[in-house]
């Protein structure tokens, strides 16, 4: 009877295993994907130094990371300018498809991350904070084994079917990270004065979107001031009490609410990628995957 | 053994990414906005100085600092560019992120300006607040009065080409100005936007006018 009982702990366990490191693949590489994408033709004038060229953004705030400089004067010298940005731009895509279907996942998820930090994150001008988080994303596809499940390399390679132990490690890291994010956001915004709780910050937030569709839906909630009060208060609130998140009775109604949040974000804000990857880790760190096989 | 390492790695990062969190948290909100407080300067210096150490540190994202969302919006400048034709005449008004043409482009066209404008603008006052409330010696106010100056150039280049490149798609131009705005809050409940007064209340911070620069 103990040996069923363990038997299908370990079944359950592992099915949770799977659910969520093939849920965090696919989400990361499919979001990175539609944001490269989304780009299309802009991509090349913001990232190449096509109006501002990369020594002069260094000149003006003194910062570009060490790392990604010396891989492009190396880049630059050996393929040139625009051939540099090119194959990155390339390389990224093919490697993000391959991470998505999960073929030679771990090489896909390592060159994946690599274009991704020469990309988008050595250059601080156009980093943005959601770049730290897509960043990591891929670092963890690149340490942690997100292969098992829903993937070609499990169909055609591999006949163990256990997602690794240490895919645990992720969802830890993830569950550390998100609960230190939200508390030190919280606690910023909670002393940053008293804009958060009288709604100014809200508003001041709201007009960071430039979309025309959605100013005028900010321009008519602004004219309810209330809302703007209990949105701000609401924010700081949920934010202090994320690590409430850990205990299970009340886990499913966090996890709703800080989604709900982060919906609310992408629409008044109109920061989509930012929204979906805090989605992403979310359901990741946090979701009741048990039910996935 | 693995397992071990997996372990002692993780405490690394948890570490970490609590201290630099709380060390920004401190410095940002409980400190001093102007100046940046350290728990353990040697510290910071070490894992963020240019070596091995420090590259690990960044790539690995070992010394982020969580404690930041949100109030990065709240503190926006904007950028305005006017185009003007042979006689003078206003043709358009435009941002820089206007230039792009999808969302995530403007977006980070967004990002682009203000940050580049923010950053040199602090520089630039904070120079001009240790000339107004410092005592400084005349070498270290030349040195100053030297950064203040550059700074200023680099901000005006970088509005120079900004301005040329949105004017790419504005069209037959012959001059442009570029306006830098800081964007305060308007008071709750004071505005409405049919007839009433603006959302947004600008605080002109600079104005540049460019008579003739290359298309």
């Amino acid at each position: 009877m103990n040996v069923e009982l363990e038997a299908s702990v370990e079944t359950r366990t592992n099915a949770s295993r799977i659910g969520f490191t093939s849920f965090f693949r696919i989400g990361v590489s499919f979001l990175c994907l539609t944001q490269i994408v989304s780009y299309g033709q802009d991509f090349d004038k913001i990232f190449s130094g096509h109006i501002i060229p990369l020594d002069l953004m260094s000149a003006g705030i003194g910062k570009l990371d060490t790392t990604v400089k010396d891989f492009y004067d190396f880049a630059y010298s050996s393929v040139g300018n625009n051939n540099t940005f090119l194959y990155l731009k390339y390389t990224y895509v093919i490697s993000l498809l391959m991470l998505l279907l999960g073929i030679l996942t771990r090489p896909a998820a390592v060159f994946a991350f690599i274009c991704n930090y020469c990309l988008f994150f050595g250059q601080e001008l156009v980093t943005n904070g959601y770049d730290i988080f897509m960043s990591n994303s891929l670092l963890f596809c690149s340490l942690f084994s997100v292969h098992r499940g829903l993937s070609l390399d499990q169909y055609f390679f591999s006949r163990n079917k256990n997602a690794g132990k240490e895919s645990y490690f992720l969802r830890k890291v993830l569950r550390v990270t998100l609960c230190v994010v939200y508390v030190f956001s919280g606690l910023s915004k909670a002393f940053d004065g008293l804009g958060w709780w009288n709604g100014e910050k809200m508003l001041t937030a709201l007009h960071f979107n430039s979309s025309k569709s959605s100013f005028e839906l900010i321009d008519s909630i602004s004219n309810y001031p209330l809302l703007l009060v209990a949105g701000g208060i609401i924010t700081v609130l949920l934010e202090l009490a994320y690590p409430l998140i850990y205990y299970v009775k009340i886990r499913k109604y966090m996890l709703y609410s800080v989604i709900a949040m982060h919906v609310g974000i992408a629409v008044m804000l109109n920061l989509n990628a930012f929204s979906m990857i805090m989605i992403i880790w979310n359901i990741t760190a946090f979701y009741d995957f048990d039910e996935f096989d | 053994m693995k397992k071990r390492i997996a372990i002692a790695l993780f405490a690394i990062y948890v570490v970490n990414v609590l201290y630099f969190s709380l060390n920004t948290f401190i410095s940002a909100s409980l400190y001093n906005r102007n100046g940046y407080y350290y728990l353990f300067p040697q510290y910071n210096s070490f894992v963020n100085g240019d070596n091995i150490i420090g590259r690990i540190f960044y790539t690995l994202r070992l010394n982020a600092a969580y404690s930041f969302f949100g109030r990065g919006l709240a503190e926006s400048v904007e950028i305005n560019f006017n185009f003007y034709d042979k006689n003078g005449l206003l043709i358009k008004k435009a941002k820089f992120a206007h230039g792009f043409e999808s969302g995530s482009g403007q977006m980070r066209g967004n990002t682009l300006s203000n940050r580049l404008s923010f950053s040199l603008i602090s520089k630039i006052e904070s120079g001009k607040n240790q000339l107004k409330f410092k005592k400084v010696s005349s070498v270290e106010t030349h040195n100053i009065n030297k950064e203040i100056k550059r700074s200023d150039e680099i901000l005006e280049e970088y509005l120079k080409r900004m301005g040329v490149f949105v004017g790419h798609k504005i069209g037959n131009w012959h001059k442009f100005d570029a306006n830098i705005y800081f964007i305060l809050p308007s008071k709750i409940g004071t505005y409405n936007s049919k007839g009433g007064p603006s959302l947004r209340k600008h605080f002109l911070y600079k104005s540049v006018k460019f008579t003739s620069v290359e298309k």
